[in-house]
């Protein structure tokens, strides 16, 4: 008797998130507010995935920006510190 | 005259200067914009935060940071210039893209306040 083959689980498509800045009505994302953009980046500080934060194609890429600006003045780590 | 643009400003000097040379070196600053036919329209400085990183063995900064009208030019100049300070440790010139008024249309236009935006980073 052949060994029953494993079934490959289907992926559900599962609820897509929202986005965070859509529900807040925010026009444009700004590098100054960076208590705001750490949550858009791992515990590595790096840029999280929109499939991790639901965030849109639109602000996903206002967010790189804003992340990479607030960067260069310090406010957030390119990598954090016990990572180093 | 080349038309004006709106930029925003923010350097950030060592640590160590006191309260009377960063109001100095804001001034610098803003005399080499206005001396090239710009405008500073607001001004602001943060104060002293941590840094996130070092920056050149230095782990505090005191941030400064303006609104300006100016030319393409004029930046150019402001760019070279703070090249000569050994007080600033890292400056950034951007095109202000007004998120602040933005926002708050946006907010408007939604019928809801607009969520807790202040001009100067949180702490």
């Amino acid at each position: 008797m052949p060994a029953p083959t494993k079934k490959k689980k289907e992926k559900k498509p599962g609820r897509k998130k929202p986005c965070k800045f859509c529900m807040d009505h925010v026009e444009a994302i700004d590098y100054k507010d960076h208590n705001r953009l750490r949550k858009f980046v791992t515990d590595r500080g790096k840029i999280a995935a929109r499939r991790i934060t639901g965030t849109c194609a639109r602000h996903q890429r206002q967010l790189a920006i804003a992340i990479k600006r607030s960067r260069h003045l310090a406010l957030l780590p390119f990598v954090r510190e016990h990572y180093r | 005259m080349p038309k004006l643009s709106k930029y925003e400003f923010t350097w950030i000097l060592d640590a160590l200067v006191d309260d009377q040379a960063v109001v100095q070196s804001y001034e610098k600053y803003a005399k080499v914009i206005r001396d090239q036919g710009g405008e500073v329209t607001m001004h602001e400085i943060w104060g002293r935060k941590k840094l996130a990183y070092e920056i050149t063995h230095k782990t505090e900064g005191t941030y400064v940071f303006l609104r300006m009208r100016a030319t393409p030019a004029i930046v150019a100049e402001l760019n070279r210039v703070l090249r000569f300070d050994e007080q600033v440790l890292r400056t950034l010139v951007v095109l202000d893209e007004e998120w602040e008024a933005r926002n708050l249309e946006a907010a408007k236009r939604a019928g809801t306040r607009s969520p807790e935006h202040t001009a100067t980073p949180g702490v």
